[in-house]
């Protein structure tokens, strides 16, 4: 053993020197050398070192005690410097806590929102191995659907050893009135489906079995909740319900867990698919159902959708070709006759844009509207933190002194940073503890708004809470950075002799830019309310080229049966009503499109035209003008049989240049080979889809008694409840007990703006929440300025200035800034709305004017919250001031 | 002044009883050899720290010594107030450890 010892080993040596303050550190490690010295000496080196780790291990509690202790006094001095800094500043304080506030609120929203639409369908145990099949047909992107054939979900897992099962399902949203003993419900959450839909879809059972639940016909599954509206607290298993419109029983074989929210298809009661007879066709002509398949385990979904043109030839192909008489593989090489699958994974269809029409029953999400509020939460908290950052550094005056004498007393920079960092994440804190409170308020009505069952369940969760606490700790860390960085890198000398710091001008540089930036955010958002205000209300005026107001729809008329005349007699007797209609759809509403072959042209130029089935008072009902041709007339038999009347778009799309008279092959009905309807009229083009589309080619064909479903009543306009009540009296004398459904043809065609209607609500709110962040900031900054320089107002006014000109001095800087930040956010937000307008077929122009507009309010906003300082900066006494001088 | 806690006591102790030789190591060794355990270093210089606030002990740096890696020892002496700390902790150990007590605690 030489004479210099034993060294520590590097690692304990390390740990010491971190656990123990810095005055008896080199004493504390010398001491464990000679130890471990004279124990290596002693008992060799295993047994020393055995003893070194003891000794250390039993040490450490009170080594990290006693660093505990003196770092607690350090934050305690912090605290209680932090927590009379809030108290002083009182005003300021009060606009970075509701600032705060305000925006992590919105954040914590938003965030609540879009784990809601992150989250459909992911309850489901084999969700990742769920697809949904999904066809492309025809031209491009105007067939591009859901709907499958009823006989291809059993080929498919016949041919396709990737599929493990299949099920399909019948979503077409539809009403059914129910009878049970003596009550009875008009349910509008009925879906059938294949008895396989337990096997795929994870449905918890209360009562049945899943294996033989929906195997026979006629038997229907039902939500705890149905189960409990019907029945009580009885067992529903085994019971029946009548299902009034098919007149069949139904005989409750399960109970399940009522459907979740987050669930793309919606259930309150489950039939069994087998119960149509659609289920068992075998042709390939009607797509009908939704089909869903689980993939094995381990099967890659690539793999599959290579196995799909072969499958589509072997079947559709099959099927097409004896059906138009010309070989697959000629009719392939046409645009229109390109038809596939795909697939389509289950997460996705929430959010996806895959499958665009057929998507009728699921609550459709929308990525964009979700990413643009996500976006705009995020700068609404952006804001809010940027008030923090600019009001701390405009307040460093105040605070420069303390740092003064802080660093003559011995606090490094480090220390320094920690307290200002610490403060501004107490205060961040703060404002999450109010902004939680605030978000548990305000959820309900913004679920109402966003249309979603928000549950207040995510504050129960622990990774909710570790989130709020990063939110918290990364606003606080941001907000307080560069006042961290920035105060700390004072000069103590220079602050105590009251002199400036020699750096504000950087500073100053930052927080123009900064509130640049503000404005920039307040101005894109504020231009953005006002498109979606502007298209929705072009939405409203745009004429549609048919009269949707004061016509009241009765639905279910077809339960009127052999009353249906007598009804309609009754009610032309009143003076109120002049035109009463029947049809099978209505604007606004769905429209089957069929393919059309026109006589003398080849049999593979088919068509696709949305069709609509109407009698001869739908022209006079809708206010529609005949240019070419004449409309349904009720004296020439042929009408009710052979005549169908087009739109403008339809001669156009066909290239018909005398389009009356021409004929197309007649496929629908009991029609036989040969027959043909012949072009009686055309109608003036009018939007009979939402202002979405483009007006699509339509056809409207007379109406037989097996489409009808809507009977449709022009009023006069007057009095419109009691008219409603007078033939609520005839339904109901007539009608034997069924419900009287009815809504108006206005309202219905508006509600397809819901999305934007909601998109409009919402942006509102986001654009009120930063205004008035960003104004409560600029209030705080110009008080600050104006406190600053209140001796150089004083001045000013003694020498002749007058309130406008001091008002000038004060505001010109920051008025300024919001126009250069206007002008700077013009191309973004232009670009953003741009693309949100090109979701409709029929839009404003961004009209040079809304950028004014909005820039103007934006301004006049900013003014407003300067002036009333200024002007009261301006008014005060100069004496006031300068007495002190 | 405020009454010594045993730990204190017993360290104030073992710092007058080494006199001139009282540091880190010999202290401790001290400390667990009459109390028939391992002393912590933690507790030790926490304590120590203590004890010189309240000017019970003062502390002096030595000379630097060779197994220690180049690094001097902590040199612990009692002050006047220690000594009289110490005194009155015993005494009042006395005043209530009478023999009577002891024999009879022992008794059970």
């Amino acid at each position: 053993m030489d004479a210099k010892g034993k060294r520590l080993p590097r690692l304990t040596d390390w740990m010491i020197r971190k656990l123990t303050d810095r005055e008896d550190c080199a004493a504390i490690i010398g001491d464990f050398e000679e130890e471990f010295h004279d124990d290596t000496a002693e008992h060799g080196t295993w047994r020393a070192y055995l003893r070194l780790w003891g000794l250390f291990f039993i040490s450490l509690p009170s080594f990290l005690k006693n660093m505990f202790y003196w770092s607690g006094a350090m934050f305690k001095n912090y605290l209680t410097v932090a927590l009379r800094t809030i108290k002083r500043h009182k005003g300021f304080s009060l606009i970075n806590i509701i600032g705060l506030t305000v925006g992590m609120a919105a954040a914590v929203l938003t965030g609540i929102y879009l784990q809601h639409e992150l989250s459909f369908d992911r309850h489901h145990a084999k969700a990742d191995r769920i697809y949904r099949i999904c066809i492309r047909l025809g031209e491009k992107d105007v067939h591009r659907g859901a709907f499958t054939v009823p006989p291809m979900a059993a080929a498919m897992k016949a041919e396709l050893p990737e599929i493990e099962e299949t099920v399909r399902m019948s979503l077409w949203p539809r009403n059914y009135l129910i009878k049970y003993e003596d009550n009875s419900y008009l349910e509008k959450g009925l879906i059938f489906a294949d008895g396989s839909i337990f096997d795929v879809f994870s449905i918890p059972f209360l009562a049945g079995d899943p294996k033989t639940a929906l195997t026979e016909p006629y038997t229907v599954v039902l939500s705890q909740k149905t189960a409990k509206k019907y029945f009580g607290s009885r067992d529903p298993v085994g019971e029946t319900l009548h299902f009034a419109d098919i007149y069949r029983d139904f005989k409750v074989t399960g109970v399940v867990e009522d459907c979740p929210a987050t669930s793309h298809f919606h259930f309150e009661m489950i039939g069994s698919l087998c119960s149509s007879k659609t289920s068992r066709d075998t042709g390939w002509g009607g797509h009908t159902y939704f089909t869903y398949i689980l993939l094995k385990e381990g099967a890659s979904p690539e793999v599959l959708e290579a196995k799909f043109p072969d499958f589509v030839k072997r079947h559709w192909g099959v099927y097409i070709s004896a059906d138009t008489g010309i070989s697959y593989e000629k009719l392939i090489k046409e645009d229109r006759y390109r038809y596939g699958y795909f697939l389509e994974p289950l997460t996705a269809i929430h959010l996806g844009k895959k499958a665009e029409i057929g998507d009728t029953l699921s609550i459709k999400g929308s990525r964009t509207s979700l990413m643009i509020f996500s976006t705009i939460a995020v700068f609404v908290l952006l804001i809010a933190c940027i008030n923090f950052m600019n009001l701390s550094t405009a307040r460093f005056s105040h605070r420069s002194k303390e740092v003064g004498v802080r660093k003559v007393l011995g606090s490094n920079r480090k220390q320094l940073m920690f307290q200002f960092m610490g403060e501004s994440l107490l205060i961040s804190f703060l404002a999450l503890g109010f902004s939680l409170v605030l978000t548990a308020i305000l959820l309900p009505s913004f679920g109402r708004l966003a249309q979603r069952q928000l549950h207040p369940a995510v504050f129960l969760n622990p990774l909710a809470w570790t989130l709020f606490f990063v939110l918290a700790a990364v606003v606080g860390i941001t907000a307080g950075s560069y006042p961290a960085l920035f105060l700390s890198s004072f000069n103590p000398l220079r602050t105590i002799r009251g002199g400036r710091s020699g750096r504000t001008h950087r500073h100053d540089y930052l927080r123009r830019g900064l509130v640049l930036f503000q404005f920039a955010v307040t101005f894109a958002i504020l231009f953005g309310t006002m498109v979606v205000a502007s298209q929705l209300g072009f939405l409203r005026q745009k004429d549609l080229g048919f009269d949707k107001e004061h016509i009241l729809v009765i639905h279910r008329a077809n339960n009127l049966k052999n009353q249906k005349n007598a009804f309609k007699q009754e009610l032309l007797r009143f003076p109120e009503i002049s035109t009463i209609a029947d049809t099978d759809t209505l604007p606004g509403r769905h429209y089957d499109d069929n393919g059309h072959r026109m006589e003398g042209r080849p049999a593979s130029e088919e068509r696709q035209i949305f069709t609509m089935y109407g009698d001869n008072r739908l022209k006079d009902l809708l206010g529609l003008s005949v240019v070419e041709g004449r409309f349904f007339s009720p004296d020439i038999a042929s009408d009710k049989t052979s005549a169908v009347v087009i739109n403008q778009t339809t001669a156009k799309d066909w290239g018909l240049e005398e389009p009356v008279g021409k004929r197309f092959r007649k496929e629908y009905g009991d029609a036989k080979p040969g027959e043909f309807v012949t072009i009686i009229g055309v109608v003036k083009d009018f939007h009979f889809q939402s202002l979405h589309q483009p007006i699509l080619p339509m056809i409207i064909r007379p109406l037989s008694m097996q489409e009808w479903r809507y009977t449709s009543v022009k009023l006069q306009s007057g009095n419109l409840p009691a008219t409603l009540e007078k033939i609520r009296a005839v339904w109901d004398k007539l009608s034997g007990g069924q419900p009287f459904t009815y809504s108006f043809l206005d309202e219905d065609f508006n509600s397809l703006y819901k999305q934007e209607q909601r998109t409009g609500s919402l942006f509102s709110i986001f654009a009120l929440t930063a205004v008035s962040i960003a104004c409560l900031g600029l209030f705080g900054l110009i008080s600050f300025s104006t406190e600053r320089r209140i001796k150089e107002i004083g001045i000013r006014k003694v020498l002749g200035a007058g309130v406008v000109r001091i008002v000038y001095l004060l505001s010109k800087e920051v008025v300024l800034l919001v126009a250069v930040g206007a002008a700077v956010a013009s191309p973004l937000a232009y670009y953003f709305m741009h693309r949100w307008l090109q979701n409709f077929a029929f839009r404003i122009s961004l009209h040079p004017l809304l950028f004014v507009v909005s820039g103007a309010v934006t301004l006049g906003i900013a003014f407003l919250t300067i002036s009333y300082r200024a002007v009261k900066a301006g008014r005060t006494n100069p004496a006031e001031a300068l007495k002190y001088e | 002044m405020d009454d010594l806690s045993l730990i204190e006591e017993m360290i104030l102790w073992a710092v007058w009883k080494l006199g001139n030789n009282a540091y880190g190591v010999t202290i401790r060794r001290y400390l667990s050899k009459r109390t028939n355990r391992l002393f912590p270093y933690g507790t030790l210089y926490g304590t120590l720290a203590k004890l010189a606030r309240k000017g019970l002990v003062v502390k002096s740096a030595g000379d630097p010594s060779p197994v220690r890696g180049g690094r001097s020892r902590n040199y612990y002496w009692l002050t006047i107030q220690g000594r009289e700390a110490l005194k009155t902790a015993l005494s009042l150990k006395n005043q209530i450890w009478d023999r009577e007590s002891q024999l009879n605690l022992e008794k059970g």
